[in-house]
């Protein structure tokens, strides 16, 4: 697991994001922090392309000053260069009803609102797909689409459907009907729990991958999800389907355990073998991992365009 | 191990309350939420039946709170407290002190008394030792420490309340004296009694060994009820040479309520006269019978009242007999001088408190019956012939007051066993023309006692102007008065029971003006009055007494309780003394006497001992350790339960099972809390994610 203790952790921390009510400043919170932790690390473009200046404004990096038009002019001015790339970025959110088990739909919200925010500030086209059954609500990925992608993000509480589900597999319908949408190759963060079978999940995320997309499923849980903590005998209600089922926890304790984690490692595995990046994620641990796969998964993305 | 109330532990069942809430509480499902049982279903499906308690902890808690409250409510108490101790260096010499004054025999004080003893005779192990000792006014010890318990119970068998007071320091030195003899390390003292007020004075000391303790066994339960023949009066009167004797009973009602009883007089055995009579709550009433005919010999008689709780004072005793006085005999010479014994006589004869019967005799004509039954003998200036000497002398030392007045005429000639027997030698008269006056007087002398408060001004009035010497010849001669010269007056001298005075001057105004002076008359009366003390038969005696019966060592005595002493069974030196300790009549008499034609003695209860008030044994306890014991090993004090009824007020183990049992329920309600308060944040979080 990631650790916590990088410089600018803090900013990581859930309990400390809980607090803040923005999503976009959450979200800012999350990768400014992550930035401070990279110490200015060089990953950040590194385009020599030219497209204009403007006037400094304060924050801006002194190094990116033009002293020669300030010799000129005697302002201060800033180069502005060309994007580096013009990546689509999208999220698929998952905003089905089990999303909303604790904190998970909030936490997997973050998430996505900080990878938006991550690929805004270095110029990604931005975009956001909520889905359950089907698609909720679709944001096309735009450079100019943070706003809108960021205040879907903030409604998508709001989104998770009322109704129970009927429907044993809605990964491949949904991700079928979004990789017709996207015509370019994007880079695309799935967040869900993934409570379906990784055979249905792997055939769904092919859809995506198949159309050139670079993909990475991000699998948000609760730690009770993992743990199976419960004591007393209840009456579980599935939150997709509304089943009910007797169950006396400390007898199905551990099999739940090794099915979880078997079901995890059985992803992981799958996904990983189609070149899916896979990464699992609880709830109850910062989400500066999220970022870092992020990188990753760009710079992956990077040389396999160039490549290409 | 005992139970007071061994029904309330049907309440124990109640314990299958909190194990059913537990049981049942377990089968109450609540509803969770969670994200997909997808996994869940994947398990396969077990049925199982499980009645699992769960909080053992908080089920154990409420089983032991109810258990306790039962255990309580039941009123458990321990009954063997001696059988408890080990057996071993630790052996007591237990002497268990059981009062049989006549209080005990209130209710069913005894019966309670002789249970505790035997109770605790039994409790008594192998290795103790236990002896019973009983008291009244004095103390005996029944049985012997080696005797054992076996013995203590026989004892207690025939053991009945007495007629005595209670005097608890003559049973506690008897005690003490047991226990100072043991050589067992420890010492208890084991005291059954009634409580009584009357009988503990913080003065009495009794001196307890060291280490020994004192324990008390109460068995007074609060008898408020009581009525009792406080005193009876018996006044005499003569009618047609009869003498009549009115009898009054003086009634006293002990109680809070008033009652009403039936006082009956009995004489001879038989029963005279019965009146009711109502007695205020606390207070007292005179039953007055009709007066009825006493002979010379001596009746008893017996007032008896409805008997009540407490017998003993319910009887009163006395004896009736023809009134008695003092009898004096004047012995004047053959040929006296005019009005010589007239001022003796007449102020003897009328004297009334006692009353004295007087006779004046020439010397020459007295013989033997003359001088029977005289407790005054006044020899006025007589000739005493040998044979009147030796029958004087009988008469004295029988108990008779000689009162000698030589005078003018007295003979040098006089016996000699006549003179020896004289307090003083008699010499010469000596005038006094002047008038020598009486200056001086023993005022310790019983016979001047009632003229203490002059301080013997009244006599220095009389004079006397001629006078006989007087010097005493023997040691145990005393003078008793004497003139102003210092010449004795009057000197007096004991022999055996009766006592002999020389008076130097005469019985008549010839030598003195004492006839004449208002001390005369008194001075004669208290002359009576001393002739007779110490022989006067009173109605009755209180138990304790010790009377003496005469040196007759045929003397027989038959006690109320059946039992006939004899002889010197109960003499001190060569006069037998009758130790009166039971109440009734007891009758002595000589060896050929007919039964019942003794001398009959009333003996009666000592009336403070009805008095029902009561003290409390830790004041006994703390009066004795803290006197005999200071400085030393403290002494303890415990309460042995006497009976079921004395355990049940003695018993405090129930509020100590109740305070456990109200921790515990207070221990319950924060474990109960601190188990609820998780499941209630779970129920939360849940909900919020539905």
């Amino acid at each position: 697991m990631t650790s916590t203790s990088a410089p600018g952790a803090q900013f990581l921390d859930p309990a400390v994001l809980a607090r803040i009510s923005s999503l976009e400043l959450r979200a800012r919170a999350v990768v400014e922090g992550f930035i401070q932790g990279l110490h200015r690390a060089p990953n950040l473009g590194a385009s020599t392309d030219f497209a204009e200046h403007r006037p400094y404004m304060p924050g801006d990096d002194v190094r990116r000053v033009d002293w020669r038009l300030y010799a000129r002019t005697d302002r201060y001015h800033v180069k502005e260069f060309e994007a580096d790339t013009n990546t689509n970025f999208i999220v698929l959110l998952d905003v089905s009803r089990s999303m909303a088990y604790g904190d998970k739909l909030q936490y997997a919200c973050t998430l996505a609102a900080c990878l938006a925010y991550f690929s805004s500030l270095q110029r990604d086209r931005v975009g956001l797909a909520t889905f359950d059954q089907g698609v909720v609500e679709y944001v096309p990925p735009s450079a100019k689409h943070l706003r809108l992608v960021l205040y879907a993000l903030d409604h998508a509480g709001a989104s998770v459907a009322t109704a129970p589900s009927e429907k044993t597999s809605r990964y491949r319908d949904v991700f079928q009907r979004l990789a017709d949408s996207v015509r370019r190759r994007s880079m695309v963060a799935i967040i869900s729990d993934l409570y379906e079978e990784p055979d249905d999940i792997v055939a769904a995320v092919n859809y995506l991958r198949g159309r050139g997309n670079d993909l990475m499923v991000l699998h948000v849980l609760d730690q009770r999800e993992l743990e199976f903590p419960f004591t007393e005998a209840s009456n579980f209600v599935d939150l997709e389907s509304g089943d009910r089922m007797p169950i006396i926890p400390e007898y199905l304790r551990d099999d739940y355990r090794a099915l979880i984690r078997d079901h995890m490692a059985t992803l992981a595995r799958r996904l990983g073998g189609q070149g899916v990046d896979y990464a699992h994620f609880d709830t109850s641990l910062p989400m500066d991992r999220a970022l870092f796969r992020y990188l990753g998964a760009r710079r992956r993305f990077e040389r396999s365009r160039k490549v290409g | 191990m005992g139970l007071l109330a061994p029904a309330f532990l049907a309440g124990l069942a109640a314990i299958s309350i909190p194990v059913l809430i537990h049981l049942i509480h377990r089968e109450r499902r609540e509803t969770l939420a969670f994200p997909s049982l997808m996994f869940l279903r994947k398990i396969p499906y077990r049925s199982v039946r499980r009645q699992k308690l769960r909080h053992i902890a908080l089920l154990v808690l409420r089983c032991a709170a109810i258990a306790i409250v039962a255990a309580a409510f039941a009123r458990p108490f321990l009954a063997r407290r001696f059988a408890a101790a080990p057996i071993g260096s630790d052996a007591r010499e237990v002497v268990i002190v059981l009062d049989r004054s006549y209080s005990m025999a209130h209710g069913g004080r005894w019966s309670r008394a002789t249970a505790a003893a035997r109770t605790i005779a039994r409790d008594a192990r192998s290795v103790d030792r236990v002896s019973l000792v009983a008291f009244g006014s004095s103390a005996a010890q029944l049985t012997e420490p080696t005797g054992g318990a076996e013995r203590v119970e026989r004892v207690l068998l025939i053991l009945h309340p007495g007629s005595e007071p209670t005097r608890y320091a003559a049973g506690l030195r008897m005690a003490a004296q047991i226990l100072g003899a043991s050589e067992l390390p420890r010492k208890e003292i084991i005291l059954i009694s009634d409580y009584h007020k009357s009988g503990f004075s913080p003065s009495d000391e009794v001196p307890l060994p060291t280490g020994a303790v004192v324990k008390t066994v109460d068995v007074a339960r609060g008898e408020t009820e009581d009525v009792a023949v406080a005193r009876v009066a018996v006044a005499r009167g003569r009618a047609r040479e009869q003498v009549r004797a009115t009898v009054t009973a003086r009634l006293i009602n002990l109680g809070a309520t008033a009652q009403n009883v039936a006082a009956t007089l009995e004489l001879s055995g038989r029963r005279v006269e019965t009146r009711r009579v109502t007695l205020p709550a606390r207070g007292s009433a005179q039953a007055v019978f009709s007066a009825v005919n006493v002979t010379s010999t001596a009746t008893p008689g017996v007032v008896r009242i409805t008997p009540d709780s407490q017998p003993a004072n319910d009887a009163f005793f006395f004896v009736t007999a023809e009134e008695s006085g003092a009898s004096a005999l004047i012995i004047e010479p053959g040929q006296p001088r005019a009005n010589q014994s007239l001022y003796v006589s007449r102020a003897l004869s009328v004297a009334d408190d006692p009353p004295v019967r007087v006779d004046v005799k020439s010397a020459s004509v007295i013989t033997p019956s003359d001088l029977r039954g005289r407790s005054l003998i006044v020899v006025n200036e007589a000739d005493v012939s040998p044979g009147l000497a030796e029958q004087l002398r009988a008469s004295v030392e029988g108990g008779a007051l000689l009162l000698v007045a030589p005078g003018e005429r007295a003979r040098i000639s006089w016996p000699e066993q006549w003179r020896a027997r004289l307090p003083a030698v008699v010499g010469a008269p000596v005038d006094r023309p002047d008038g020598a006056s009486w200056s001086s007087a023993d005022f310790s002398n019983a016979l001047f006692e009632p003229f203490r408060a002059s301080g013997g001004a009244d006599f220095s009035s009389v004079t006397v102007t001629r006078y006989r010497t007087l010097t005493p010849s023997t040691d145990s001669a005393q003078v008793i008065a004497r003139l102003d010269n210092g010449a004795p007056l009057l000197v007096e001298r004991l022999i055996n029971a009766g006592r002999v005075l020389l008076w130097a001057a005469s019985l008549d105004p010839q030598w003195t003006n004492l006839p004449f002076h208002p001390l005369w008359v008194p001075l004669m009366h208290q002359l009576a009055r001393r002739s007779i003390a110490g022989r006067e038969s009173p109605l009755w005696f209180t138990a304790p007494h010790v009377l003496d019966v005469g040196g007759d060592p045929d003397v027989i005595v038959e006690t109320p309780t059946g039992e006939r002493l004899r002889g010197n069974t109960a003499g001190i030196g060569d006069r037998h003394s009758l130790d009166l300790r039971d109440r009734g009549f007891y009758e002595v008499r000589g060896g050929a006497t007919a039964i019942g034609a003794g001398r009959p003695i009333a003996v009666n209860v000592e009336l403070a001992e009805s008095d029902l008030s009561h003290f409390d044994p830790a004041e006994l306890v703390a009066a004795l350790t803290a006197r005999s014991q200071r400085g030393a090993e403290a002494s303890t004090r415990a309460i042995i339960p006497g009976t079921v009824q004395e355990m049940e007020r003695r018993q405090s183990i129930w509020w100590y099972l109740l305070l456990a049992a109200a921790l515990l329920l207070a221990a319950e309600t924060m474990l109960a809390n601190r188990i609820s308060t998780p499941a209630v944040e779970r129920r939360v979080v849940g909900g919020g994610a539905s």
